[in-house]
């Protein structure tokens, strides 16, 4: 690849793929902050033509969508912390526990990854119901504070610790909080990063689970919002298209910050 | 294996009556196909764009550094954003894929519309939400691969495509099984795109069966029972594709 009229192909064909790959996004953007009509229509829609903030003000007014955020962030606080919370404690004892057959404890979690929860949707909707929580934010995310694949990556690195410094601490007098807290979490920082940024944008981005539980505009998550808004906005497109940028500045910010941990959470296993 | 009475509560036990009713429905049938067909279209097309956008990026050309980043965009958004960017651009006339598609000299395609494109529509969306697992997952395979490799291969004379064809792709052949395998499986389970784009029609034609479990029980007519025994058909389905991958990894590390 030393000539350049290759090199000039490959850039060519890699700045396209790369246009091809953000359109989706700046047609939204683009529409979002045009002057009515938001889409025109022709070929102009591929340029930022005009500039206004109506569209912003409109989604602000057809949806709660303020509301459908704090529900949101409510909801990846605690679906993430209780998950990160139990998955931490839950690998440390099936690595440090002194058990006699941790493997079997870790199979039997394991085996809950084999079942997609879209199998377990209507089980799990009528507990909700049954419990009187349907339409609450607790129902949101009550289903998801426990996660084998967090235990599962927590228990790997886990394994990895050396045993010298566990031995060491214990030497010290450190007792297992102790232990756990001040020496083994920070040692493995990056791995607990991981899985509580996966979990984090799991959380964000529910949408089937949260469809199901909750029904008015103020208990919405703010995915199943801006659909409802995207649909209900069908003559004014353009506060349907500000929702959506609207909705996805969270992520966009944690992917930039997080892209690290994100790569090393999908690589995890796949590739040694 | 219970009935369900009109308020969708559990009405006793009735044995295999619905599967036995699911099984002897058309409807069923024809679900599964398409549930088939776009797994394999998700599958396939996920596969073709990771490797035509990894290939390239893994010359490590100076200044491609940045196509890297690029990637990454598909995952900075929700799937349900995702969806709705789509369904915007692939709205009848006014959308762009028709203004460009009218701009090329053919007709408003019908995207989301006609039944004959539908599905392919919703694979286009599918497979762009995965840009980013498909791109990571394949780089770090190549970036990988000892270069001592290739340096043979040059002094050899190999070009690029016997090159590709003859090194490349089966020194990444574990990755690209597991990116098969884990995205079948994704596709099995793939709601919110078609939920968002389509919610299963026009006439049925991008109805999977996870829409299927959703619209028996959440669809109007709350027939938990139906749901339920197309849940346990998705359940079967996805443990031996999970078998599958566990055979696959279990063999990929025989071999180091």
């Amino acid at each position: 690849m030393k000539k350049p009229v290759a090199h000039i192909a490959l850039f060519a064909y890699l700045a396209v793929v790369a246009l091809v790959i953000i359109l989706p996004l700046v047609y939204v953007l683009f529409g979002s902050i045009r002057p009515t009509p938001a889409i025109t229509g022709t070929l102009w829609d591929l340029l930022p033509t005009g500039f206004t903030w109506d569209h912003f003000a409109s989604a602000f007014n057809r949806a709660p969508i303020l509301r459908q955020m704090l529900n949101s962030a409510i909801v990846v606080v605690a679906q993430t912390g209780l998950q990160v919370l139990t998955s931490v404690l839950a690998a440390y004892a099936i690595v440090f526990g002194n058990f006699r057959r941790p493997g079997l404890i870790l199979g039997a979690y394991l085996v809950t990854m084999m079942i997609p929860n879209e199998a377990t949707v209507v089980a799990n909707y009528l507990t909700i119901r049954q419990l009187g929580l349907f339409d609450t934010i607790v129902a949101v995310f009550m289903p998801f504070v426990a996660s084998a694949y967090s235990i599962f990556l927590l228990r790997q690195t886990f394994l990895g610790f050396p045993t010298e410094i566990k031995e060491a601490a214990t030497v010290d007098g450190a007792g297992p909080m102790r232990f756990l807290f001040r020496f083994l979490l920070p040692l493995t920082r990056p791995t607990v990063m991981t899985v509580t940024l996966v979990s984090a944008i799991a959380a964000w981005n529910g949408y089937l689970w949260p469809l199901l539980v909750t029904e008015s505009p103020t208990a919405r998550t703010v995915q199943v919002g801006v659909k409802a808004l995207f649909d209900e906005a069908d003559t004014d497109f353009g506060a349907g298209l500000a929702g959506l940028i609207v909705v996805s500045i969270p992520t966009i910010i944690l992917v930039i910050v997080g892209q690290k941990f994100l790569a090393r959470g999908l690589t995890e296993g796949a590739v040694k | 294996m219970q009935s369900t009475n009109l308020f969708g509560q559990p009405n006793g036990f009735v044995g295999s009556d619905n599967f036995a009713a699911m099984f002897s429905d058309p409807d069923f049938w024809r679900t599964l196909g398409i549930t088939v067909l776009f797994m394999l279209g998700s599958v396939a097309g996920k596969v073709i764009v990771g490797l035509a956008i990894a290939l390239p990026v893994s010359q490590r050309v100076r200044g491609t550094g940045v196509f890297r980043a690029s990637v990454l965009i598909p995952m900075a958004v929700s799937t349900a954003v995702a969806g709705l960017a789509f369904r915007a651009l692939m709205t009848p006339s006014t959308g762009l894929f028709d203004v460009i598609a009218r701009a090329l000299g053919g007709d408003n395609v019908g995207w989301l519309t006609s039944t004959n494109v539908s599905l392919l529509s919703v694979i286009i969306v599918d497979v762009w939400t995965a840009i980013g697992f498909t791109v990571l997952l394949l780089l770090a395979a190549l970036d990988s691969i000892d270069k001592q490799v290739f340096e043979a291969a040059d002094v050899d004379g190999a070009r690029f495509w016997r090159r590709t064809f003859s090194i490349t792709l089966p020194l990444i052949t574990p990755t690209l099984f597991f990116v098969v395998v884990t995205q079948s499986i994704q596709a099995l389970r793939e709601f919110t795109i078609i939920n968002v784009l389509t919610a299963g029609g026009p006439a049925d034609s991008t109805r999977t069966l996870v829409i299927d479990i959703y619209q028996a029980a959440f669809g109007g007519t709350a027939d938990y029972g139906a749901s339920s025994a197309r849940s346990i058909i998705l359940l079967v389905l996805i443990l031996a594709l999970t078998a599958i991958q566990f055979g696959v990894l279990e063999r990929r590390v025989n071999y180091r």
